[in-house]
């Protein structure tokens, strides 16, 4: 046999077993649905990442390592992280009662550590250096990032169990809120100087709505506004969905981005279902996508595109796959039951984010702790919304 | 040691021992990565720096490195392996190579 019909043979060979192989890989990181998704109960996935995230909360120097690693490149992260984190310990509490004791002990003290931080170190100490490169509109600053968030875990503690300090913070918190969306026509809040941004308002309404379950306040008709004022104005025309930030005047800074749509889909859950639904539905039309049966979301839509940043993580080339905006979606599949949707991403982690176990633990090595905190968070979410419903 | 070197260069690249080697060498280049904990390094995707410090270049090729191997053992070796078994049975069929 010559060298150009054995070339030409391995050739064909190569051809062959990629057409074999590839429509096979899916198959190798299938698992069951129950270790990702469940009614009732906790799901495999989410008790191994729940026990390494408790470890880390409750071992200083774990803690200190992991957080330190993330706030070289993003203190945002630092604090997201902190957030998802409770977010998902009170939907775990709700899911296994027995283990409520210990989930509310993180819980506060992540609380706590999160309070004294904000109040030693000011606002700045959880946002991006840029935040400092100009003076915010609006005096005295508020960063809407942290207001939200923060009346977020207070509300989600209290939803599982009633706690009087926190009772008083979470008021005055949604009362900052509040002055802070009401000061402008376009009832927009900064969270870095001049920048709004369309995830931290989904954030600080999914707050409001809490508090107005727990201490029967009523926000019904500032967000009624928002809405109205919303699809009026930050509806991306070529997409139908909302953008991700904007100028306090309304000039849109970003277009529709998955690391922020699929969370404001979440979030409006608790604000106006039918358009919390039609955004998820037109952000997986845009952005959520499936090859060989393993699933991703983009960044960008086709008809905005934009760079890579430091919400979107690195983006693979091609496809566009985003880490950020792939772990949004699978908060989002988790929110709206698209379990169909929900199994592909859940696929791609096992395929390309590098899970690492140990002693029952479970974390990603391709993420971070805000990265595994928030697909803890999608693993277990619904019983907490569905106490504010 | 001296015998794989021989069984690397004797086999050839195109002939179905010469696939089957190199499925061989990238599973263990992964194994052995995988055994001195690279995975830990691949924290790089996210924009993390595997120790908390950006300037380690060494640890951010271990996470390099141990993607581009990960990708190989789940896409590579199996395809490898597949395309010298067919090719095994082309040699066979139409006479071995010489």
């Amino acid at each position: 046999m010559n060298l150009w019909k054995r070339v030409a043979l391995t050739a064909i060979a190569l051809l062959l077993g990629t057409a074999i192989w590839l429509p096979c890989v899916r198959f190798v990181f299938a698992r069951p649905e129950t270790d990702y998704y469940r009614q009732d109960g906790v799901p495999r996935l989410a008790r191994e990442l729940a026990a390494r995230q408790r470890r880390l909360w409750t071992e200083p120097e774990s803690r200190e390592r992991e957080l330190n690693r993330m706030r070289v490149t993003n203190a945002e992260w630092d604090f997201m992280g902190r957030t998802f984190l409770v977010l998902a310990l009170a939907n775990l509490s709700l899911r296994e009662p027995a283990e409520a004791e210990n989930n509310l002990a993180v819980m506060d003290l992540i609380i706590e550590e999160t309070l004294r931080l904000e109040r030693e170190k000011g606002m700045y100490f959880f946002l991006m250096d840029y935040a400092r490169s100009n003076e915010f509109v609006n005096q005295p600053a508020r960063s809407l990032f942290l207001d939200g968030e923060i009346a977020l875990m207070l509300g989600a503690r209290r939803l599982v169990r009633e706690n009087e300090e926190y009772r008083g913070l979470l008021r005055e918190r949604v009362q900052i809120i509040e002055r802070s969306i009401r000061r402008g026509p376009l009832l927009a809040a900064e969270s870095y100087p001049d920048e709004c941004w369309m995830f931290d308002h989904a954030m600080a309404l999914a707050a409001m709505r809490m508090a107005d379950t727990l201490d029967g306040s009523d926000h019904s008709a500032l967000i009624r506004d928002w809405l109205a004022t919303a699809r009026q104005r930050l509806v991306n025309v070529q997409t139908g969905l909302l953008v991700s930030s904007y100028s306090l005047d309304g000039d849109v800074t970003d277009g529709p981005e998955g690391s922020t749509i699929f969370m404001v889909a979440h979030c409006l859950q608790l604000v106006d279902a039918e358009f919390a639904a039609d955004q998820y539905t037109r952000a997986k039309r845009e952005m959520g996508k499936q090859v060989l049966g393993f699933g991703f979301a983009r960044e960008w839509p086709q008809s905005w595109p934009g760079p890579a940043d430091v919400d979107s993580g690195p983006t693979v080339p091609v496809v566009g796959a985003s880490a950020g905006a792939s772990g949004m979606a699978v908060i989002a599949a988790s929110a709206f039951g698209d379990r169909e949707f929900l199994a592909s991403p859940v696929r791609s982690l096992d395929l390309t984010a590098f899970p690492i176990r140990r002693d029952g633990e479970l974390r990603y090595g391709a993420s971070n702790q805000v990265g595994d905190a928030a697909l803890l968070y999608a693993l277990v979410l619904g019983p907490l919304w569905d106490r504010v419903r | 040691m001296k015998n794989w070197r021989r069984l690397f260069v004797s086999a050839g690249m195109f002939t179905a021992t010469g696939l089957l080697v190199r499925a061989a060498v990238l599973a263990a280049a992964y194994g052995v990565a995988h055994a001195a904990g690279w995975r830990a390094y691949t924290s790089i995707l996210c924009g993390t720096a595997p120790g908390g410090n950006p300037k380690d270049l060494l640890a951010v090729a271990c996470g390099v490195v141990y993607v581009a191997l990960h990708f190989a053992w789940v896409l590579g070796v199996p395809v490898l392996v597949i395309a010298g078994l067919l090719l095994g049975v082309a040699e066979r069929w139409g006479g071995r190579p010489r």
